[in-house]
């Protein structure tokens, strides 16, 4: 089990209602395998710094997660093939990590 | 050694990070906005102070924000 922090740019011409499908779709990817959703923290519509795939913004999300290190792959890859998701990134928190080996 | 007496060093700069006490973390955009150049590079230890560690991690941040569409590659 570790600690991970996955932020998502996400389609900004979504409405309210697929973006709580899409991510009711990752939640359950991540309660399926046995893990939890620590934090949900919605950025709501910022402007890109570059265009990406012709987009100039997209709604941000911020999702913290504790989760076995095998699903991690899985998980990319459904992102990886959402064509709702413009760009993401997966982080490991670590401070969270120290506090595991404290246990 | 007359020559050299108008010569003052500049003040050392102490590192934010260790300062604060802060991490630096590539959702905070606004502090990253500090450390790198109108033209979007990041600016180097001499100019900013820190020390190598948080220097190291700053950059890992300004990378992630890059990554993610947070922070330009090359502003225009």
């Amino acid at each position: 089990m570790r600690s991970y922090e996955i932020m998502l740019a996400i389609n900004p011409q979504l409405e309210d209602k697929e973006l709580d499908s899409l991510l009711d779709k990752l939640k359950k990817l991540i309660i399926d395998s046995k893990g939890e959703i620590t934090k949900v923290n919605k950025w709501g519509k910022r402007k890109l710094a570059f265009e990406i795939k012709d987009f100039t913004e997209a709604i941000y999300i911020v999702l913290n997660f504790n989760v076995d290190e095998k699903m991690i792959t899985e998980m990319e890859r459904v992102i990886k093939l959402e064509e709702r998701v413009i760009r993401y990134l997966l982080t490991l928190q670590q401070i969270v990590k120290s506090q595991n080996k404290d246990k | 050694m007359a020559r050299y007496s108008s010569f003052r060093r500049p003040q050392k700069k102490v590192c934010l990070f260790c300062k604060d006490k802060i991490v630096a973390d590539y959702k905070e955009i606004d502090l990253l906005r500090k450390f790198i150049t109108e033209q979007g590079k990041m600016l180097p230890r001499r100019a900013t102070g820190n020390c190598a560690r948080h220097q190291r991690t700053l950059a890992i941040a300004i990378k992630r924000a890059r990554e993610i569409g947070l922070l330009p590659y090359v502003a225009k």
